[in-house]
């Protein structure tokens, strides 16, 4: 900078803001980007979470030379071992807001099973959500009467005899069919297939 | 010239740079290398200054 200055240059070829930022970033006037993209390093049993909230910086663009605002994704560091993460030791701020996914948290992957979210966890437990709720399941969980989901209250077939019923015979007759249906005993989900199931039933429900 | 100066006028240069864009700068620059001083002081760049925020440069 004293350098340029004391030679009492006047810039001449600079004509456009590109030509301008250029010349200002190889005289160290505004400093080039430094933001590293890289996510930080771990070491053995540390894992790394994306953040849901991403930082916004202000960075020269440099083909318009324009400051404008980016998006950087930053990372927690978290030493829970995927096998025993589940919703409740998600991450939370103060305002209990979750800091990260929790598609990313619990290693939820995309499965084609099924038309509606539903996802085996590292746990391996079945989620189903939706932007209403999330539920998990898993074999061996107890079932109860009113728990969404399950398999005597829910499901494409008893939705599609509760409309039968509203055409035919009224709503109150629709309802009183599936009063009944809330009569049954708690039981337990075999295997996996059986999680599964009611996790599509629970997400197909909440959606 | 001193360091806080030039700390002054690298701030100032990159602040009219973005803020103002290429002709507002060109002012800036000449009339501080116009000067009769051979190192301005920091009154020449509030100044200089000054004189480009009440001339209407379009701003980015």
């Amino acid at each position: 900078m004293i350098s340029i200055f004391e030679q009492r240059l006047i810039p001449d070829h600079i004509s456009t803001q590109i030509d301008l930022i250029r010349w200002a970033k190889n005289h160290k006037i505004i400093p080039r980007n430094t933001i590293s993209l890289r996510p930080p390093k771990i070491v053995d049993g540390e894992y790394l979470i994306p953040r849901k909230n991403k930082l916004r910086k202000q960075i020269i663009n440099p083909v318009t030379g324009r400051l404008k605002n980016k998006k950087i994704t930053t990372f927690i560091k978290t030493n829970i071992i995927p096998e025993d993460r589940t919703l409740k030791n998600l991450p939370r701020d103060s305002t209990k807001k979750s800091k990260v996914r929790f598609q990313d948290w619990l290693r939820l992957k995309n499965t084609s099973v099924s038309e509606h979210p539903v996802g085996q966890a590292a746990n391996g437990k079945w989620y189903g959500w939706s932007h209403r709720a999330i539920s998990a399941f898993a074999a061996g969980d107890k079932v109860k009467p009113g728990h969404i989901g399950n398999k005597f209250e829910y499901g494409k077939e008893i939705d599609d005899q509760y409309r039968q019923l509203e055409k035919s015979k009224g709503i109150e007759a629709a309802d009183e069919y599936l009063k009944g249906l809330k009569n049954f005993k708690p039981y337990l989900i075999k295997d996996d297939n059986d999680a599964l199931e009611h996790a599509i039933r629970f997400a197909r429900d909440v959606s | 010239m001193t360091t806080s100066v030039e700390a002054k006028l690298i701030v100032t240069t990159a602040e009219i740079i973005i803020t103002k864009g290429v002709p507002a700068f060109m002012n800036f620059w000449k009339m501080l290398c116009t000067s009769d001083k051979t190192v301005p002081t920091m009154e020449d760049i509030e100044s200089a200054k000054g004189q480009l925020d009440s001339a209407d440069y379009f701003k980015y």
